[in-house]
């Protein structure tokens, strides 16, 4: 991105839209398990306070991508990103809504988290990256799984972690 | 406002792009939702296709065929999230998250399917116009219950304005609707 227009609309209006991918790119980078990617929308002075986790961005990274592999899948739904920009300085409200299939005691269980990104951005070098995050949950539900449907219809195209997903096949997917 | 820069003229046109692509992606869901074809047939080229895991369709039949299929069922809620874009020129690709909630007769009674997934979408901008060129849909989750769903008792008695489909649904009264485009 190019240096700050001096017209704030415009500038604010091209920085809300770097922010919002920043954002994408980071729910995309939990539910496909891309380390480097989740790690890419920090700076490295960046801190976090996820209640159970406080720290900077790697050992965020590290603590995240380490607790998902452990579910058998996840969806991180992204809902209403209120993002101000006041210079090269950005604050967000980012909605968000987690689904977390894991196994307990055998059975397999969905866990909903809702809550909302907390955030500071910073611009530095034309570049937005989140400089805070506190993660606010405003409620969660653990349920039985229910999906035999899933189980029962083979022929569906199943979302995968890392490179097996489509998402991460951008060549296969320009020919198809 | 003052003079813009080349890069900054290529940086509100990637801003403006990518808002048109995603009123594309949400007039989907309204088509979809309100099972209007109209509103539907707006979101893909004519020669698109689409592959929501059962097999690659053009996205005309597919979407006359949908639209026949959602009327079998009681009411749907199409809500999409995130939306990474990513584009090359005239085209584009694009990654939406969705919750696809379906009302609909079960074997015993009314059940509540929640579908949680993603739709791959590959976009092109003919002639100034973004839509679909090629839709692939990712399920990442679901769940089926039996229906909890309450419409005259306790706080449900006061919400008398439900959601239906066009034309009877009350979008369909609003000015500037029309019933096709946005």
């Amino acid at each position: 991105m190019a240096a700050p227009h001096p017209d704030p609309r415009l500038d604010s209006l091209l920085s809300r839209q770097e922010i919002y991918d920043q954002c994408c790119r980071y729910l995309r980078a939990q539910d496909r398990l891309m380390p480097a990617l989740h790690r890419s929308v920090f700076w490295d002075d960046a801190t976090t306070d996820y209640g159970f986790y406080k720290g900077g961005p790697d050992g965020f990274v590290a603590f995240a991508q380490n607790a998902l592999k452990d579910h058998l899948s996840n969806h991180h739904m992204m809902g209403q990103a209120l993002i101000e920009v006041e210079g090269d300085v950005g604050f967000g409200e980012i909605y968000f809504q987690a689904f977390h299939r894991f196994v307990d005691d055998g059975a397999e269980k969905d866990l909903f988290v809702s809550g909302r990104y907390i955030d500071r951005y910073e611009r530095r070098d034309g570049v937005w990256k989140i400089a805070h995050r506190t993660e606010l949950v405003d409620w969660a539900r653990t349920e039985p799984a229910a999906d035999d449907w899933l189980k029962n219809t083979p022929d569906v195209v199943i979302g995968y972690r890392g490179d097996a997903d489509l998402s991460n096949q951008r060549e296969k997917v320009r020919t198809l | 406002m003052s003079q813009l820069s080349d890069a900054e003229i290529a940086d509100l046109r990637a801003v403006i792009a990518k808002q048109k692509i995603t009123e594309v992606l949400t007039r989907y869901c309204r088509g979809i939702d309100r099972c209007d074809l109209d509103a539907l047939l707006t979101v893909f080229w004519a020669d698109a296709e689409t592959d929501y895991g059962s097999g690659r369709r053009n996205a005309v039949d597919w979407s006359v065929a949908t639209v026949g299929a959602l009327k079998g069922m009681h009411r749907t809620q199409h809500s999409i999230g995130n939306v990474l874009i990513h584009l090359e020129g005239e085209r584009a690709s694009a990654e939406t998250y969705c919750h696809a909630y379906h009302e609909l007769d079960g074997p015993a009674g009314r059940l509540e399917m929640v579908v949680g997934g993603r739709y791959l979408d590959r976009l092109e901008h003919r002639d100034g116009e973004w839509r679909i060129a090629e839709r692939i849909y990712v399920m990442d989750w679901n769940r089926n219950i039996d229906s909890t769903c309450q419409w005259d008792e306790g706080i449900y008695a006061t919400l008398k304005t439900l959601g239906s489909r066009k034309p009877e649904d009350p979008l369909y009264g609003m000015r500037g609707v029309g019933g096709t485009a946005s």
